[in-house]
């Protein structure tokens, strides 16, 4: 569905040349949901907009449904969906309603199967109540679920998406979650999503491609980054008085005064080892932390880039 | 960072030339227009094409000093609650807003309109005084002209503290502007007694005064009108800051 | 499928009545602009006589042309304007745009309709309805050779916003120039053109073909030549020239767009 082969994007200033993609590629099959992640400025927009035919290659090849996304962007925008977390798609002083009735004459969508898919969109995604509502008095939550519900009418075959559950609350988050794994099972909508969010990650992608500095620094599944890496808990524990801390199980990071920073392994139980530092220590404060994507990949960047596993293929 | 601010400084400048630009164009085409009608008659309503043509250039600079580039920043300042910040420093407000808006508008007329004026009046006949005290009579009734400026801007921009659509009745209200001080045709050529509202009224400050004081058709009467204008446009401004102030407090901006 | 563009159009035009006072105020002052401009010629006429030969009804008349024009273009032009198609394209909203499919610019015209305009449109009209019933030259004949030349004039008024926005791609400054084009044309153009220098004439006819749009066809209205080549026999060029520079200005766009592809904003 998606190839790319040789993908490269240098900005070149009056000054300076500035590689924002170097060589990327990859081959993402139809149905996959992938997830495509890096720290800021690692390249992860360049290229989603490279795909999506905002941008022209400096050099290299993309190939997205059997279309050159620049060329043809028309074409491939008929087949696409894009949902940005941060910038709404919708028509904002108009009901919601409204804007998919745009939305409909935009893409072509015939009456009968709007109609269907309005329906089922409207029970699954709950937005029965906001239909009649402008799109500015909506919450961040209802909103995201009307953009979903907008880029998803016309059944597109590919679906992009930048950080769709910032800023939600978890009841939102899960109900996001929840209706693009239906969509990419029901429908085999090829899915790239981009995310800060590792939990997005770990619940919806089977396939995760890390880029770092323009290159992709990790192509593979999720378990395997996982067991590569050893991404485990972070513990940051403060106790009533100074003084050192061990406690089995967990690696000591460092220590500031009364504050202290330990690394909980995948192979521990987290619940474990507090258990065991509430009994060894007076613990005045503690706080379990799920490392950031960015922890990971500065760890990945740091000890080299692994390719990953070969467990990336099928949706 | 030498070349990054060098650089900043030539986009500046590239902005700076194409609003030159535009002033020297319009001040052509009214230059010729006028240049035409004066080939028809020689004297229309006490003035010469020399005084006329001093007009269109002195209006190209004046209007660089009223129709700023920032003109909505007040309003839209206080329409979106950040001005209530200003009332809670100390000092008077009305003085800060109205000297930092004069600092501006001094600014731009020392740098584009000035020079342009000086270069126009190289290349055309203009009437422009030449000995010192004609001078600087010009350069202090260019400097009421400002004041008034930052007055009028003031007090259009105080719509903002009650009605939201103040952009609305500033698009009514600057037509009407335009015309009545004389920004499209001089206020010497309005019938009757129109004519007199345009020469003495509240409005004549920011253009008839200073072509006046440039011609040196009753200077010092000009100037002394300007600064009575003056005055009394400090006073409503300072009445209509304290009722603002009043309101604001009250309903909490 | 039906055409997108007018639900687009459709869709702004119900936002903007959500907020009708505002619409209402600019509305009338931009009708009340154009009445004291087309007051300037009545009064420069009974000082001096007349304008180069022409009377007060007669440069009204032009003034009528060029403001309707001006006015067409902007109900549709709001999206290109200059000032705000600088923030359009760095905040990303332009992005946004090129993933639709729908052509990029029919966008941007459709989907930022500003009825205001229309006033003001109606108002130049209403100018011009006036001074062809003062000058009895009033017939279907000339009705239509007066809509056309409003529809020249906005057709102008949109290619040098569209030079604008794509410029803009490439500098944000140069979009002033634009600016420049379609005021500077519009203020030279209300006045008969016998009051500039033929230099000014030719450039203003034949390069930035304001004159053709306003002066030529009210030659023709009045029955009456201009100076020089300028006349009533020039109507017929008319079409082509400003047809030649709205094309270029869609080539301007084209190289705007591929510009932006390989330099993000």
């Amino acid at each position: 569905m998606i190839s790319a082969q040789g993908l490269t994007k240098r900005f070149s200033t009056r000054r300076s040349e500035l590689t924002a993609v170097d060589g990327v590629e990859f081959d993402i099959p139809a149905g996959q949901f992938v997830g495509y992640v890096g720290p800021n400025g690692a390249g992860k927009s360049t290229t989603i907009k490279m795909m999506c035919g905002i941008l022209r290659p400096t050099a290299g090849r993309i190939v997205v449904d059997g279309l050159d996304p620049c060329d043809d962007r028309r074409k491939l925008s008929r087949r696409m969906g894009v949902v940005f977390g941060q910038r709404s798609q919708l028509w904002w002083d108009l009901p919601l309603r409204d804007s998919f009735q745009l939305v409909r004459r935009l893409y072509g969508v015939e009456p009968l199967d709007f109609r269907r898919r309005l329906a089922h969109l409207t029970d699954v995604l709950e937005l029965g109540p906001l239909l009649e509502r402008p799109v500015r008095a909506l919450s961040l939550g209802q909103r995201m679920r009307g953009e979903l519900a907008a880029a998803v009418l016309p059944a597109p075959r590919l679906l992009f998406l930048d950080e769709p559950t910032i800023g939600l609350d978890i009841e939102a988050k899960a109900a996001v979650r929840t209706f693009l794994a239906e969509l990419n099972l029901e429908q085999g909508t090829t899915t790239v999503l981009t995310t800060h969010d590792l939990g997005d990650i770990v619940q919806l992608c089977r396939r995760i491609l890390i880029i770092d500095h323009g290159r992709v620094i990790y192509d593979g599944s999720i378990e395997g980054l996982r067991e590569a890496f050893d991404v485990g808990r972070g513990l940051v524990v403060d106790l009533f008085e100074e003084g050192p801390v061990e406690v089995e199980g967990a690696i000591h990071l460092r220590s500031e005064g009364r504050r202290h920073w330990l690394q909980v392994p995948r192979s521990q139980r987290t619940a474990d080892v507090v258990g065991k530092m509430l009994a060894a220590y007076e613990v005045e404060d503690l706080t379990v932390e799920e490392p950031d994507i960015e922890d990971v990949v500065r760890r990945i960047y740091r000890e080299g880039g692994v390719l990953g596993d070969s467990s990336s293929s099928g949706p | 960072m030498y070349w990054a601010g060098f650089r900043r400084q030539s986009r500046y400048v590239a902005s700076l030339a194409v609003g030159v630009a535009a002033n020297v164009f319009f001040g052509i085409i009214r230059s010729a227009l006028f240049v035409s009608l004066y080939r028809q008659k020689e004297h229309v309503a006490g003035l010469d094409v020399t005084a006329v043509l001093t007009y269109v250039w002195v209006l190209q600079v004046v209007f660089g000093v009223v129709f700023v580039t920032w003109i909505w920043e007040f309003a839209d300042s206080v329409r979106s609650g950040d001005f209530a910040a200003e009332l809670v420093k100390p000092g008077a407000v009305l003085g800060r807003l109205l000297a930092v808006d004069l600092g501006r508008s001094s600014f731009a007329l020392a740098t584009r309109g000035l020079p342009q004026l000086a270069v126009a009046g190289i290349v055309l006949d203009l009437r422009l005084p030449t000995t010192p005290p004609g001078v600087l009579m010009f350069a202090l009734s260019l400097a009421l002209c400002a004041v008034a400026a930052s007055q009028l801007r003031f007090l259009f921009g105080s719509l903002a503290f009650w009605t939201p659509d103040y952009r609305g009745w500033w698009t009514m209200l600057f037509g009407f502007l335009w015309f009545t001080g004389g920004f499209l045709v001089p206020v010497e050529f309005f019938p009757g007694a129109l004519r007199w509202i345009g020469e003495h009224g509240p409005l004549a400050g920011l253009l008839a005064m200073p072509v006046r004081v440039a011609t040196g058709r009753g200077a010092a009467s000009a100037l002394a009108e300007q600064a009575c204008w003056v005055v009394v446009a400090a006073a409503a401004c300072h009445s209509v800051m304290a009722t603002a102030e009043r309101r604001m407090v009250i309903h909490g901006g | 499928m039906g055409s997108p563009y007018g639900a687009l159009a459709g869709a702004k035009v119900r936002s903007l009545a959500s907020a009708p006072g505002l619409l209402v105020l600019r509305s009338a002052g931009d009708v009340f602009i154009v009445t004291m401009e087309a007051l300037a010629p009545l009064l420069l006429v009974s000082q001096f006589g007349s304008i180069a030969g022409w009377s007060g009804p007669e440069v009204a008349m032009l003034i009528g042309v060029a403001r309707t024009g001006e006015g067409l273009a902007l109900i549709v032009g709001r999206g290109i304007d200059p000032n705000t198609f600088g923030d359009t394209v760095r905040l990303g909203r332009f992005d946004q745009i090129l993933t639709r499919p729908v052509s990029p610019l029919l966008w941007l015209l459709t989907s930022d309709v500003e009825l205001r305009f229309v006033f003001r449109a109606a108002a130049g009209a209403g100018v011009v309805g006036w001074s062809a019933h003062r000058l009895s030259v009033l017939s279907p004949g000339t009705a239509v050779v007066l809509a056309a030349a409003a529809v020249a004039s906005a057709l102008f008024v949109l290619s040098t916003l569209v030079i604008g926005a794509a410029v803009t791609f490439r500098t944000v400054e140069g979009s002033d120039f634009a600016v420049l084009l379609s005021n500077g044309g519009m203020g030279l153009a209300a006045f008969p053109l016998e009051v500039y220098s033929s230099a000014l004439r030719l450039i203003f006819t034949f390069l930035v073909p304001v004159g053709l749009c306003v002066y030529v066809p009210v030659l023709t209205v009045l029955d009456r030549d201009g100076p020089g080549v300028l006349g009533p026999g020039l109507l017929p060029v008319l079409p082509v020239v400003v047809g030649a520079f709205a094309g270029l200005s869609l080539l301007t766009w084209r190289q705007g767009i591929r510009h932006y592809e390989s330099t993000g904003s």
